[in-house]
C-alpha cells in the first residue's frame, strides 16, 4: 500500500456496485497490473458502507484486477478506502458517475508540455497508461528520413487531370 | 539559438508526415495548409529538428497581384524548429535556394509576419525580403470560445455570417478584430524584382509592436 485512508479493508470485503458499467480490454487489465506491480495501490478505494456491504464507487477495476493476481498467488494486503457517504444505492450510483466525469480535457500539446516540466518520458510510461484522448502517434520520436524531391507538390505547376469521359489528358 | 556549437546541418526534402510532425510539435498553428506543398526539413548533426514549407497561398488572387501565373507564386507559410543552433534566416535562405533549384517556373515567393503572434518578420528583414505593408485586420471569429480564422468558419458552415453564426452555432459569436499582419516579398529573379521594387517600404521595426513583441519565438508566420 502506497497510500492511507479512513479504513483499511480486506479485498474480499469489497463490493462491486457498477457492473457492467466499464470495459476493461485485456491490454488494459495488463497496463493496470503492471501500474499495480511497479506503483502499488498508490490511491484510496472510494467505498459506500451500507448494510453491512462494501460497496465500491471508485475502484472496480483495481479490484478485478487484483483478484485475478489473488488467484495467482499474489498476497493482496488490506486496502486503503476512503468512506464516501450516500443516502441510498441510487445516490451511490450517480456517485459512480460523478467519479467517472472528466470535466478538465488533457490535449496532446498540454500533455507534452506536463511531461516536459516533470521531465518524463510518455514511452516509459506507455505500459502502465491508458490516454484515451492521447494521439500516442504524437510522442513517437521525430526520426524522420529526408525523401526525394519528387516527393514534394509542385507548386511550379498545375496537376494534369483526366477526363472521365476519353481518358484524356491535360493541364486546367 | 540553443548552443554557439556549429552542428553539421542538412536541410532535405522530408515527408508530408515530418511536417505535420513538425508543425504540431513546434508552430503555433498546430497544422499544414490544405494546399499544395514543398517541404523541406532541417536536420541538425543528423536530428530532425523542423520544416520549412512552401504552399500555393491560400488567397487565390495573390498571384495575379503581382501580374503571375498562380504556379509562378508561392507562400513561405511555415518555419517550424524546435531548439536549433543555426540561424533561422540562414535555414530559409538555404530552403528557398533548394525550392528555386527544384522548380524553377517560381518567380516569387509571398510570407507574412503576424503581429498578433507578436512576430515582426525579423527573419525576412534579415533575409533582405521586401517588405510591402500590411494586410487585413481581421484575425478571426470568437465561436464557441475559440478564436477560428474565418476561412476555417466558411469550409465548416458555408458562410462566416456573423448573424448566422449568432442565429444557428452560437449567440455570442463575434468578430474578432486584430494586429495585421506584414506582408514580404522574396523576388527569384531581376525581372520581378524591378517589377515589385516600387511597391517597397521601409522595415517596420520593434516600437509599432511594442505591446505584442515576443521574440522569444523561433516561428514567423502569419495566418
Amino acid at each position: 500500500m502506497r497510500c492511507t485512508a479512513a479504513v483499511n479493508l480486506e479485498l474480499a470485503a469489497l463490493t462491486p456496485l457498477q457492473g457492467g458499467l466499464k470495459e476493461l480490454s485485456d491490454a488494459n487489465f495488463e497496463k493496470l497490473k503492471q501500474s499495480i506491480l511497479r506503483h502499488g495501490i498508490t490511491f484510496p478505494f472510494f467505498v459506500w458502507q451500507s448494510d453491512g456491504n462494501n460497496y465500491i464507487l471508485d475502484g472496480t477495476q483495481r479490484d478485478r484486477v487484483l483478484t485475478r493476481m489473488a488467484e495467482e498467488g499474489y498476497e493482496i494486503p488490506p486496502l486503503s478506502c476512503a468512506l464516501i457517504q450516500a443516502k441510498d444505492r441510487k445516490e451511490a450510483a450517480e456517485k459512480i458517475l460523478l467519479i467517472s466525469s472528466q470535466y478538465g480535457k488533457m490535449t496532446n500539446n498540454s500533455l507534452e508540455d506536463f511531461l516536459a516540466e516533470n521531465d518524463l518520458v510518455l514511452p516509459e510510461l506507455q505500459d502502465e497508461l491508458e490516454l484515451p484522448s492521447i494521439d500516442l502517434e504524437y510522442f513517437r520520436d521525430a526520426d524522420f528520413p529526408a525523401v526525394s524531391a519528387e516527393e514534394q507538390g509542385r507548386l511550379d505547376k498545375k496537376n494534369p487531370v483526366t477526363c472521365p469521359e476519353c481518358g484524356h489528358e491535360f493541364v486546367p | 539559438m540553443s548552443s554557439s556549437l556549429k552542428p553539421a546541418l542538412r536541410i532535405d526534402w522530408c515527408s508530408y508526415d515530418a511536417a505535420k510532425y513538425a508543425v504540431r510539435h513546434w508552430h503555433y498553428s498546430r497544422s499544414l495548409p490544405c494546399s499544395k506543398t514543398a517541404r523541406l526539413g532541417v536536420w541538425e548533426n543528423e536530428k530532425f529538428i523542423g520544416v520549412v514549407v512552401f504552399a500555393w497561398g491560400a488567397n487565390r488572387h495573390l498571384a495575379g497581384e503581382y501580374k503571375l501565373k498562380m504556379t509562378e507564386c508561392a507562400e513561405l507559410c511555415r518555419i517550424a524548429l524546435s531548439e536549433h543552433i543555426t540561424p533561422v534566416s540562414k535555414i530559409v535562405s538555404i530552403a528557398v535556394k533548394m525550392l528555386k533549384r527544384e522548380m524553377p517556373g517560381i518567380r516569387l515567393l509571398v510570407s507574412y509576419a503576424d503581429l498578433n503572434r507578436g512576430h515582426l518578420g525579423k527573419i525576412y528583414q534579415a533575409s533582405n525580403w521586401v517588405f510591402v505593408g500590411e494586410t487585413g485586420h481581421e484575425a478571426g471569429i470568437m465561436l464557441n470560445g475559440k478564436l477560428t480564422h474565418r476561412r476555417t468558419i466558411n469550409s465548416k458552415y458555408g458562410t462566416s455570417d456573423i448573424d448566422w453564426l449568432r442565429k444557428r452555432i452560437d449567440s455570442s459569436a463575434r468578430r474578432y478584430e486584430g494586429k495585421p499582419k506584414f506582408k514580404y516579398l522574396l523576388p527569384l529573379d531581376d525581372e520581378i524584382s524591378d517589377r515589385i521594387r516600387s511597391l517597397s517600404k521601409p522595415y517596420p521595426n520593434a516600437p509599432q509592436a511594442k505591446e505584442s513583441l515576443r521574440l522569444d519565438s523561433i516561428q514567423e508566420r502569419a495566418v
